[in-house]
């Protein structure tokens, strides 16, 4: 039977804090943290392994929906149609990997929001700001839930 | 002239910097110094500098996410040891600044607040490998002992009755930074922004949208649209001040015994621009505390009670106008931090501290959620 990956990384973090810690003089702080902090990114990364690959298919596909909800606005300025054209190919690009198609999506996002500004047509830059903005919220609280367990957001830790 | 050579519109010594990190993106990775390494490098430096004189007890301070910071000893001839720290950069961190900078501002501040002496500069690399400063060792702690192993430095808790025997000192200080006389100091190495009115808000927007541009490794929508709002609302600084950067709980020492602030550290980020800006930072939720239900910023009082009393400190009137607008600011220039330079730093190895660059690029999302709640507040308006 091969080992899993829970098998193997749990050897690791058991190395670190059984072998090296204990090595490590008193005054090589440093070295002292950054063991810590190695065995807090491998416990936490143990901890979201199965949901990554959802997480991340998640990741684009909320991305890819406000990529279409932009494109359904209204009174687009004629000076954007190059960036809602290559908006549209980067939403209808297939990829295996979902990071890089979703940061494919909000490189041309980006380059919508900066032509728009360009543009100046205001009623437009805030349709896309009114679009944006709600979805953005969504989007980065499923991302604070996801990376609650580090300890840094007292909303979350307080619930 | 092609646009890698136009200087941003910043600060000209800031301008300057900015143009010359483009030029370490390409270095191989940054390999973190070792204690005997610095030590035979402290000790060379001494025979120079303070000749008869001896080096020892060096060892590395930890904490921080932008320095390599180590303290020693050094006892000149006929005299008993003092401890000094030496900060050194790496070649990228999750901050961009100047040991010239820093010099200078704590130099300026001797008995004004409670700073560090600076003493010796190598702000061109000639001796150590990267920039550095040596400056006195302060007694004191960040946190106290109660507040148990946070290697990342945020979220302390002073607790009771610590937080009431520090509030005071920690207004008066604040406030003796914002009414410090600027104009009448040796600060060689800042450029006052006098031309009119928004140039010292639109220089520092430009200065942070540049690290943006240079180093962002995903492209936020909300990150954007906060830019562009930044770059349209910019308000009139009618009189700049020193701003510190960086004043939160976690960025001075205190004797824990006494409560007593015995330095303020962390001065890397100071410019002369609007106070507003530091209430912006130090307001912010990350770097407060919540128990039983009460928010307290930097762990000292709830944002509305902390107004008010730095109002009284300080004499100066806090516009709530601008105070939004520095929130926006300063929640957009954590995410950079964080998000952009921090993560840049630890993709091209370029710092000491990479797996705490990565730990802390985690907060990312709380800076993008509270960009847009910020935004969308505007934009209901």
């Amino acid at each position: 039977m091969n080992p899993s990956v829970d098998d193997r990384l749990n050897s690791v973090l058991r190395a670190l804090e059984t072998v090296v810690l204990p090595a490590l003089p008193p005054s090589a702080s440093l070295a002292h943290e950054q063991v810590m902090l190695a065995m807090g990114h491998i416990q936490i990364v143990q901890a979201q392994r199965d949901a990554t690959p959802g997480f991340e298919q998640g990741e684009l596909g909320d991305i890819r929906s406000l990529a279409l909800a932009l494109l359904a606005l209204d009174d687009a300025p004629y000076s954007c149609a190059a960036e809602r054209t290559a908006l549209r190919d980067a939403v209808e690009t297939e990829s295996e990997d979902p990071r890089a198609a979703a940061e494919a999506v909000r490189l041309a996002i980006d380059d919508l929001l900066v032509a728009a500004r360009q543009a100046g047509e205001l009623a437009y830059q805030s349709a896309l700001s009114r679009t944006i903005l709600p979805l953005a919220r969504e989007r980065a609280a499923k991302d604070r839930a996801w990376f609650a367990i580090m300890g840094f957001d007292i909303d979350l830790s307080a619930a | 002239m092609s646009s890698a050579n136009i200087l941003v519109d910043t600060e000209p010594q800031l301008a300057a910097m900015l143009k010359a990190r483009k030029a370490r993106r390409a270095m191989p990775p940054y390999i973190p110094q070792r204690d005997a390494d610095i030590a035979a490098l402290l000790a060379s430096f001494f025979a120079r500098e303070e000749p008869g004189s001896t080096v020892s007890d060096v060892a590395r301070i930890g904490g921080g996410a932008s320095k390599e910071q180590f303290v020693f000893a050094l006892a000149r001839e006929g005299e008993a040891k003092r401890r000094y720290v030496l900060r050194m950069d790496a070649l990228e961190g999750i901050t961009e600044t100047s040991r010239e900078r820093e010099f200078e501002i704590l130099e300026a501040f001797q008995g004004v607040v409670p700073v560090p002496r600076p003493i010796w500069l190598d702000a061109a690399a000639d001796h150590f490998p990267m920039p550095a400063v040596i400056m006195e060792f302060i007694h004191g702690v960040t946190k106290p002992r109660t507040d148990g192993v946070s290697v990342t430095g945020l979220g302390t808790v002073l607790g009771d009755p610590l937080r009431d025997t520090i509030a005071p000192q920690y207004f008066a200080n604040l406030a003796a930074i914002h009414k410090f006389n600027w104009q009448g100091a040796d600060l060689e190495h800042f450029t006052a922004p006098t031309a009119d009115l928004k140039q010292p808000t639109r220089w520092l927007v430009n200065f942070w949208k540049e690290l943006l541009e240079q180093d962002a490794v995903t492209r936020e929508p909300v990150l954007r649209l906060a830019t562009q709002w930044l770059e349209d609302h910019i308000p009139d600084c009618e009189q700049p001040c020193i701003v510190h950067g960086d004043y939160r709980t976690g960025n001075y020492l205190f004797d824990e015994d006494s409560g007593q602030v015995t330095a303020i550290l962390d001065w890397e980020m100071s410019y002369i621009g609007d106070f507003h800006a530091d209430l912006g930072w130090l307001l912010q939720p990350v770097f407060g505390s919540r128990i039983d239900g009460v928010f307290r910023a930097s762990d000292i009082a709830p944002p509305e009670e902390m107004i008010a009393r730095y109002e009284a400190a300080s004499g100066n009137r806090v516009d709530p106008v601008k105070l939004h607008y520095f929130t926006v600011f300063n929640a957009w220039k954590s995410y950079i931090l964080v998000s952009a330079l921090g993560m840049r730093a630890a993709r091209t190895a370029h710092n000491h501290q990479d797996v705490l660059l990565t730990f802390l690029a985690a907060t990312g999302p709380m800076f993008v959620d509270e960009l847009a709640r910020l935004l969308m507040m505007e934009e209901s308006r």
